[in-house]
């Protein structure tokens, strides 16, 4: 850490949405095309935080793209809109995240700035089309790093899972690291839409409580608290999801 | 003084002599103080007076703005976050500063808010305190944990009690190291305690009803204590020692040898960033143990809280490289005001920084 004194601090977000064609149900994907709007007006009103935080927006189905590459999202004009297409390939996603984080966290460092452990907040309505087994391998490799060997990913980041729609095993599986992340998912009954909307909530609260916390030298991740979710939508940690 | 009322009294801006040769550092990133250049404060008309300086004509205003400092990009937080007047009266003041002289010695003092504060509308949680007598300069810097809503009034306490026992204790001893410094922060420890107990008990409750551990949880601060010798040695150098509790720290600034500094950098070395710091009203168990400081001709000791001290670092980057060269030799206050409260993206803590120069 002694490198890193006097250099700026930056808490690189990865908001990852799920685009497979069932995500045009129930307004699903009308909530999903709200999220960098209201990040924006979150942002906007809180310059202090908005230093310290950079976006990246990644959609996946068959095949994952960037629809944002790494950046000040309090600084654009216009929305990241997100349009359905093909199935639900986790691979894809994972993949394309590790590659881009590598490069976003590499390329960060040299432009001089003390890069704080990246988040992802992935957004899913359904399980992975990919064959069981290749998925679990895609985010091992996201995830994985031994410190002692220094054999891995080492800019791994934590996951904040977002499920409508997708099984509670699957989702329970990228809880990540599993002692202090969690996931989110829909009431049983509550419209998706809506859920969507709610968890798009706790995002923005969730960004908006890191990136204070990394300016007071406190952790790079924090949640919201229970009680301040909406009605749709619950939270669990990894052991409490047997 | 809170700037606001010095910058009505302020005369001439008085340039430090900052020229980039006296810094040690290479500068890696431009510093960029607004206005770059202050007005020519001698129009043609004027007319030179024997020691260099220029004599007004009868009517003539003659002054500059203090400007604003940057180091680096600055961030959103310092063109955007624009401080609130406070519904308290009794809240610190946003920005504060003072400056004096001690026998041959010059002091400069400054706090500044942070953005983070301002944006979220609470009080500066740092303070400083400076006092002299014939015999020695003493000063203290105090950084409120941020964890506790009241750490103000903890660290306006702690610098002050502290600065007037050590006063006291310093007419007696004259020795630094004879000091009782566990008396002297169990004294402070008490004050806040006590202090504490009155501002939390609610009404009609015996203040003494309240757990000193929850007014520990509401106000608690760090504390760095400096005490230098008005009197040099007869080599010219004036000695004097340093005590710190938690990661407010110490640097001595020279012209050779750049920052050093005096107490250990916060996560130096360190893997992983540790934020746990020691505070009062907490004792710690052993006394501390006064660092022993050689202020020579030139030099300068300055005492900082970590908003500072986090961006300088070791002081061997472009911070250290830039403030290095800005205080090679004293500012005037408010323009030292202006440098402590330096803009840079993401460093957005409380800013104080005390000084004392010792003359060339």
């Amino acid at each position: 850490m002694a490198d890193q004194q006097g250099k700026a601090k930056i808490l690189p977000f990865y908001l990852v949405v799920d685009v497979s064609y069932s995500m045009t149900q129930d307004g699903k994907i009308d909530a999903a095309n709200g999220i960098t709007r209201e990040l924006r007006n979150a942002l906007a009103e809180h310059p202090v935080i908005a230093d310290k935080v950079r976006f990246s927006v990644i959609d996946f189905s068959d095949e994952a793209q960037v629809l944002f590459p790494l950046g000040d999202l309090s600084m654009q004009n216009d929305d990241v809109q997100f349009s359905a297409r093909g199935g639900t390939s986790y691979v894809a996603a994972f993949q394309t995240l590790r590659t881009e984080i590598d490069r976003d966290v590499r390329q960060l460092k040299a432009d001089g700035f003390d890069v704080h452990r990246p988040a992802v907040f992935f957004i899913s309505d359904g399980d992975p089309t990919d064959p069981d087994g290749e998925w679990q391998r895609a985010f091992a490799e996201l995830t994985s790093y031994d410190k002692t060997t220094k054999t891995g990913f080492p800019y791994y980041p934590n996951v904040i899972p977002f499920g409508v729609g997708a099984a509670l095993g699957t989702l329970k599986e990228l809880i990540f690291p599993r002692n202090r992340s969690k996931c989110y998912m829909a009431k049983d009954g509550a419209n998706p839409g809506d859920a969507l909307r709610q968890m798009v909530e706790v995002l923005v609260a969730s960004t908006m409580l890191s990136g204070a916390s990394v300016g007071a030298g406190g952790p790079a991740m924090l949640l919201p608290d229970a009680g301040d979710l909406g009605d749709d939508i619950l939270e669990a940690d990894y052991e409490t999801l047997v | 003084m809170s700037a606001e009322e010095a910058s009505s009294a302020s005369g001439t801006r008085e340039v430090p002599d900052s020229s980039a040769g006296t810094s040690p550092v290479a500068s890696a990133e431009p510093l960029e103080p607004e206005p770059p250049t202050p007005p020519d404060p001698a129009p043609a008309s004027s007319v030179p007076v024997t020691d260099g300086s220029v004599a007004a004509e009868p009517d003539q205003l003659v002054g500059s703005p203090v400007g604003a400092y940057s180091i680096g990009e600055p961030g959103r937080a310092a063109t955007e976050v624009v401080p609130r007047v406070s519904a308290d009266p009794s809240d610190p003041a946003d920005t504060q500063c003072d400056g004096g002289i001690a026998g041959d010695l010059v002091v400069r003092a400054a706090s500044c808010r942070g953005f983070a504060h301002r944006h979220a509308q609470t009080p500066r949680q740092d303070d400083y305190a400076i006092c002299a007598t014939e015999g020695w300069l003493i000063l203290t810097v105090a950084d409120g944990v941020s964890a506790g809503p009241l750490s103000h009034q903890a660290a306006t306490l702690a610098c002050r009690a502290s600065a007037s026992f050590l006063r006291d204790a310093l007419g007696t001893t004259d020795n630094p190291t004879d000091v009782d410094w566990l008396e002297l922060l169990g004294n402070v420890a008490r004050r806040i305690v006590a202090h504490g107990r009155r501002v939390l008990a609610p009404e009609g409750t015996p203040a003494e009803a309240i757990d000193a551990k929850a007014v520990a949880a509401r106000m608690a601060t760090t504390l760095a204590i400096a005490m230098i010798r008005i009197v040099p040695t007869t080599s010219g150098t004036h000695e004097g020692a340093v005590v710190a509790l938690g990661d407010t720290s110490a640097f001595l600034l020279s012209e050779h040898a750049g920052w050093t500094p005096v107490t250990p950098v916060k996560n130096d070395g360190a893997d992983i960033a540790s934020s746990a710091t020691a505070a009062l009203p907490y004792l710690p168990r052993d006394a501390p143990i006064p660092v022993p400081v050689t202020l020579a001709g030139g030099s300068a000791l300055i005492l900082m809280s970590d908003g500072v001290g986090d961006p300088l670092g070791r002081g061997d980057g472009c911070v250290g490289g830039h403030l290095g060269a800005l205080w090679s030799t004293p500012p005037d206050p408010l323009t030292f005001a202006a440098q402590v409260g330096f803009a840079r993206r993401t460093f957005d803590d409380d800013r104080t920084a005390v000084g004392v120069w010792a003359p060339r």
